[in-house]
C-alpha cells in the first residue's frame, strides 16, 4: 500500500500529469460555470479522447474535470442566481442573496473553501473505504450482482426523475437497450433489425454523448434569448482570511455536509443536486439561526458546496469497487475506466492499483488546485459566463460530439446511433423522462442479465433457484435494501420529508 | 401535441409489442431477460396511459408553433444532416458547413455578406485547429468522406 502511494505520487510529479490536472480543473471550472454545460456533458466529450492517452493521463484529466465542473457550477448560482451544474442548485439560495447584498467575492469565497474541504474529505472517504469494500466484492457471484443492479435501478428510479413512474420506465427502457446485439448467454442475436453494426450491442459512449450532450444543446438553442444579469465580481480585502476563520469556527457544518455529499454519492444514481439539497436542509435544521437561511448567509453556502464537492468522490466509491456508478458523470468515468481494459472491482485496487491510486490521489490535488484557480480566476469567469454566445457554444458541442462518438471505433454508425439518441433524450427531457435513469439502465444492463440468467443456472444446478436468489447473506441484505429503496417515496410522505422539500 | 404522456405511453406500448414479437425467436436464454424487461416496460407503459386519461393536468409540451420549435426543427435537421454528410464531403469540410450553417442561423446580432465570411473564416480556423490538434497530437481519428 505504502509503495502504491509513493508510486502515486511520483506518477502525479511527472510533468504531463500535472498539466492535465491543471487543464482538466481549469477547463472544468469554465464548463461547470457556464450554464447549459454540465460535468457529465463535458467528461462524455472528453472521455473518447482519452482512448489515445494512457490510462494515468486520461484519469488524470477526468477526474479534475468532474472535480473543477462540479465547483465550477457555484459562479453562475452565485452571480446570475442560475445554477451552472445540476449540483449548485442548492448554492443559489444563499449565494445570489449574497452577491445581491454586495458580497459577491464572499459569496464565491466561502464556496470555494468549502468546496475543498468537502472535496478533500470526499477523497479521504473513497481512500480508505474502497479497498475494503473491493475486497468484500469478490464475495459478489451472479446473484448478488442481479440484486444489486436490481437495487442501483429502483433508487435511480426514485431519486433521479421527478416522477417514480417515469423513472422505473426510463430504466426499463435502457434495460431494454442495453439487451441489443448478441446475448451474453446462448448467443442470440437480438433486435438488431438485420444491421449487422447492431450485432455488437450499442455502444456505451455514443448513447452517453447523446443523452447527455444533444439534449442540452437542443436546450441552449431554445434558451438563446435568455439575457442574463450578471453580479459585479469585486474583489474585497481581507475576506479570505475572514471567511477561512469564520469556517472552522463551523467545524460540525462542513463534517456534517461532507459526510452527507459522500453517503448521497455512494447512493447510485444520487447526483450532488440532491446532496447539497439535503445537506442544506440539513443545515437549516440544524442552525440556530434558521431564519437568516435564503436571505443571504454563508453557512448555506458552505453546506451545499461542500456536499456536493464531497459527493464526487463518494460517487466513485460503488463506481470504482463494484461497477455501479454513484452519479451520471461517475456512469460516464466508468466508459473511460472500460475504454482503458480497467474491470472495477477488486483488481483496480491490485493489479491496476499504481494507475487507481493515482487518480485518487489526483483528486486531492484537482481539489487543492480549485483554491487558487477559483479565488484568482473569478473575474474571467464571471466574464465569460455572459460572453460566450450559444451560437458557438452550440455548434462546437456538437462538433466534439461528432469526434467523440465516431473515435471510439473509428465507425459512423456510433455517429448515427449518438445522434438517434440524442434525439430520443430530447423528446425524453420534454416528456419529463430524466436522461440519468435511462443511461443507467444501459450500463446496469448487461450486468444485470448476466446475473440473473447465470443465477438461474446455479440454481437449476443446485436443485433450488429460491436458495439461489433468497438465501444468500448478501442477497438478502440488497433485497432489504431494494425493497426499502422502492418503498423509500412512501416513507418520505409518510414521514413528512417530502413537505419539508417542497418548502424550500 | 396535447397530452405528451398518452402519446409517449402509446409509443413505448408499441415498441414492446414489435420488440415482444422479435424475441419470440430467440433460444431459451436468450429471450429471458428482454422479454421479463418487455413485459415490466408494457405494464407501466399502461399504468402511465391511464393515468394521462384519469389525471386532470395535462402535460402538453407543444402548445401553438412558434418560431422558436421552427429553430428547434432545423437544428435537429442540420444535426441530423450533419452525421449523413460526414460521410459524402469529409470531416472537415461538412463540419465548416454545418457549424456555419447553426452558428449563422443562432447568431442574431450580425447578418450580411461580410459578417458570415468573418464568421465562417474564424469557423474554418477552429475547427482546422481542432483537426491538427486531435489528429495530429493526439492522434484521435477522424471520419472521411469523398473531400478533406
Amino acid at each position: 500500500m505504502n509503495l502504491l502511494f509513493t508510486q502515486s505520487l511520483i506518477n502525479l510529479a511527472q510533468p504531463l500529469n500535472i498539466l492535465f490536472l491543471i487543464v482538466g480543473v481549469g477547463a472544468g471550472i469554465i464548463v461547470g460555470a457556464l450554464p447549459g454545460l454540465t460535468a457529465t456533458m463535458a467528461i462524455a466529450l472528453l472521455v473518447p479522447f482519452t482512448f489515445s492517452m494512457s490510462a494515468i493521463n486520461g484519469l488524470v484529466l477526468l477526474g479534475g474535470i468532474y472535480c473543477g465542473a462540479i465547483y465550477g457550477g457555484c459562479f453562475s448560482a452565485i452571480l446570475i442566481n442560475t445554477p451552472g451544474t445540476p449540483s449548485a442548485i442548492a448554492t443559489t439560495f444563499d449565494g445570489y442573496p449574497l452577491a445581491k447584498k454586495g458580497d459577491a467575492y464572499k459569496a464565491i469565497v466561502t464556496a470555494t473553501i468549502s468546496s475543498v474541504i468537502g472535496g478533500l474529505i470526499g477523497v479521504a472517504f473513497l481512500l480508505f473505504l474502497s479497498p475494503p469494500l473491493s475486497k468484500a466484492s469478490l464475495k459478489f457471484g451472479p446473484p448478488e450482482f442481479f440484486w444489486l443492479t436490481a437495487f442501483g435501478l429502483t433508487i435511480i428510479a426514485t431519486l433521479a426523475s421527478k416522477s417514480i413512474l417515469k423513472g422505473l420506465i426510463g430504466g426499463a427502457f435502457g434495460l431494454l437497450i442495453s439487451s441489443i446485439g448478441i446475448a451474453p448467454i446462448e448467443g442470440s442475436v437480438r433486435f438488431t433489425f438485420g444491421v449487422v453494426s447492431l450485432q455488437g450491442g450499442i455502444g456505451l459512449i455514443p448513447a452517453l454523448i447523446g443523452f447527455f450532450c444533444i439534449p442540452e444543446v437542443l436546450a441552449m438553442i431554445e434558451k438563446r434569448d435568455q439575457q442574463y444579469s450578471i453580479i459585479p465580481y469585486r474583489k474585497q480585502r481581507k475576506v479570505v482570511l475572514t471567511v477561512t476563520l469564520k469556517l472552522l469556527k463551523r467545524p460540525f457544518l462542513l463534517l456534517r455536509s461532507a459526510v452527507i455529499g459522500t453517503i448521497v454519492g455512494i447512493i447510485p444514481g444520487a447526483g450532488g443536486n440532491i446532496a447539497s439539497m439535503v445537506s442544506y436542509n440539513e443545515a437549516v435544521r440544524g442552525s440556530k439561526y434558521p431564519e437568516k437561511f435564503g436571505r443571504g448567509i454563508i453557512d448555506g453556502v458552505a453546506a451545499a458546496e461542500t456536499a456536493n464537492n464531497a459527493e464526487v468522490s463518494g460517487s466513485l466509491i460503488p463506481l470504482l469497487t463494484l461497477g455501479i456508478p454513484g452519479a451520471p458523470p461517475a456512469a460516464v468515468l466508468l466508459g473511460a475506466l472500460l475504454l482503458q481494459g480497467m474491470r472495477p472491482g477488486a483488481d483496480l485496487f491490485t493489479f491496476h492499483g499504481e494507475i487507481t491510486y493515482t487518480f485518487i490521489i489526483s483528486l486531492i490535488f484537482a481539489n487543492l488546485l480549485m483554491l487558487p484557480m477559483g479565488i484568482f480566476s473569478g473575474k474571467v469567469i464571471s466574464k465569460l459566463i455572459t460572453n460566450i454566445p450559444i451560437s458557438l457554444l452550440a455548434p462546437l458541442v456538437v462538433f466534439l460530439s461528432v469526434i467523440g462518438s465516431y473515435s471510439i471505433q473509428n465507425n459512423m454508425f456510433d455517429v448515427y446511433v449518438m445522434i438517434f439518441f440524442g434525439l430520443v433524450g430530447y423528446a425524453g427531457r420534454k416528456t419529463g423522462f430524466d436522461p440519468g435513469p435511462i443511461v443507467l439502465g444501459i450500463i446496469l444492463g448487461k450486468i444485470c442479465e448476466q446475473g440473473l440468467v447465470q443465477s438461474i443456472l446455479m440454481g437449476r444446478a443446485a436443485g433450488s433457484l429460491f436458495g439461489v436468489f433468497f438465501s444468500r447473506p448478501i442477497s438478502i441484505i440488497l433485497i432489504i435494501l431494494t425493497a426499502v429503496s422502492a418503498a423509500w417515496p412512501y416513507i418520505r410522505k409518510l414521514v413528512g420529508g417530502a413537505k419539508r422539500y417542497e418548502k424550500r | 401535441m396535447k397530452n405528451a404522456d398518452r402519446i409517449t405511453s402509446i409509443i413505448l406500448l408499441g415498441i414492446c409489442g414489435y420488440f415482444f414479437i422479435e424475441g419470440r425467436t430467440f433460444t431459451q436464454f436468450g429471450r429471458l431477460f428482454p422479454q421479463t424487461i418487455i413485459v415490466i416496460l408494457a405494464l407501466l407503459s399502461l399504468l402511465l396511459l391511464i393515468l394521462s386519461f384519469t389525471r386532470t393536468e395535462r402535460n402538453v409540451i407543444l402548445g401553438k408553433l412558434s418560431r422558436k420549435h421552427i429553430i428547434i426543427v432545423i437544428s435537429v435537421l442540420l444535426i441530423a444532416a450533419w452525421g449523413f454528410f460526414i460521410n459524402i464531403f469529409g470531416f472537415v469540410v461538412s463540419s465548416i458547413l454545418f457549424f456555419s450553417l447553426i452558428n449563422i442561423m443562432l447568431d442574431k446580432r450580425q447578418r450580411g455578406f461580410l459578417p458570415v465570411l468573418k464568421k465562417v473564416g474564424i469557423i474554418t480556423v477552429v475547427v482546422g485547429a481542432f483537426y491538427f490538434f486531435f489528429a495530429t497530437l493526439l492522434l484521435v481519428p477522424f471520419p472521411r468522406g469523398y473531400l478533406f
